[in-house]
């Protein structure tokens, strides 16, 4: 049953990501992402991530997706919005990725991973979550907050008009 | 049966294959930020692997993945507004047009 699901699910993830490299119309791509997006949401709620499952959904596809959309209208010129690809170095490109992929699926599959094989299922994830943060990470957590807060900042300032 | 931790790690490297094909080969500055993007979810992915299939109490990848999170959404918000950038300099968000600090 889980394992079904997970398969749906990874296709689904792979075959968006495909659309969004391959495809020649920004929009189609910034969809294909917002799909693959969702997808990923699903598959950290089946491996007991609920509180990160939900950030997911409202970061990446709800605010991310919209601000690349609206770049996306705001840089495009013309009826259509359609961009290329580089196309000199290409073939090469393809070969590193499969490359970097082989090697990846090499590696993963010769290791023996240290772990028992219980897999504890925790109900109150969220709970020891917020207590993982905001007792034992206090310090990183006030120090991203401040490197968001520069980031808003900077981003105001760069786009701003003179 | 129940998924074990290669497949979802072979799913990640598939994810951070295809993302770093795109951030290569595209010519635009959305759609390699993007890419860029699918590269963070895959590794967001083994974080969330490792921390359920690690059999411990303890979720420490959570953490991790959450302020991976938090510094892609600063780096996507300051990218977007240097493409925005861009545009008004060169009038298009290409990225070989970026080529002023070219020696």
């Amino acid at each position: 049953m889980t394992n079904a699901l997970f398969w749906i699910v990874s296709i689904i993830i792979l075959v968006a990501c495909w659309r969004v490299v391959t495809t020649r119309n920004l929009l189609h791509s910034v969809l294909a992402a917002f799909i693959v997006l969702i997808s990923t949401a699903i598959i950290y709620f089946m491996l007991n991530a609920e509180f990160l499952g939900i950030a997911q959904i409202l970061i990446y596809a709800g605010a991310v997706t919209i601000l690349l959309l609206f770049v996306v209208m705001l840089t495009t010129t013309g009826p259509r919005f359609e961009t290329g690809f580089e196309n000199k170095v290409s073939p090469l490109m393809y070969l590193t990725s499969l490359l970097l992929f082989a090697l990846l699926v090499f590696i993963i599959s010769n290791i023996n991973w240290p772990f028992t094989a219980t897999i504890i299922k925790m109900k109150n994830v969220t709970e020891v979550l917020a207590g993982r943060i905001f007792l034992e990470y206090l310090l990183p957590f006030e120090v991203a907050s401040v490197l968001l807060l520069a980031a808003l900042v900077g981003a105001v300032v760069l786009a701003r008009k003179e | 049966m129940n998924i074990t931790l290669n497949q979802i790690l072979i799913l990640a490297a598939g994810i951070f294959s295809i993302g770093l094909l795109g951030a290569l080969t595209r010519k635009s500055v959305i759609i390699v930020v993007m890419c860029i993007e699918l590269m963070f979810n895959a590794v967001n992915i083994n974080m969330l692997a490792f921390a359920y299939f690690s059999g411990l109490p303890a979720i420490r990848g959570q953490v991790f993945a959450i302020f991976i999170m938090v510094v892609s959404a600063a780096e996507m918000g300051l990218t977007m507004a240097i493409a925005i950038l861009m545009y008004r300099n060169k009038g298009t968000v290409e990225v070989n047009k970026a080529n002023l600090m070219k020696w």
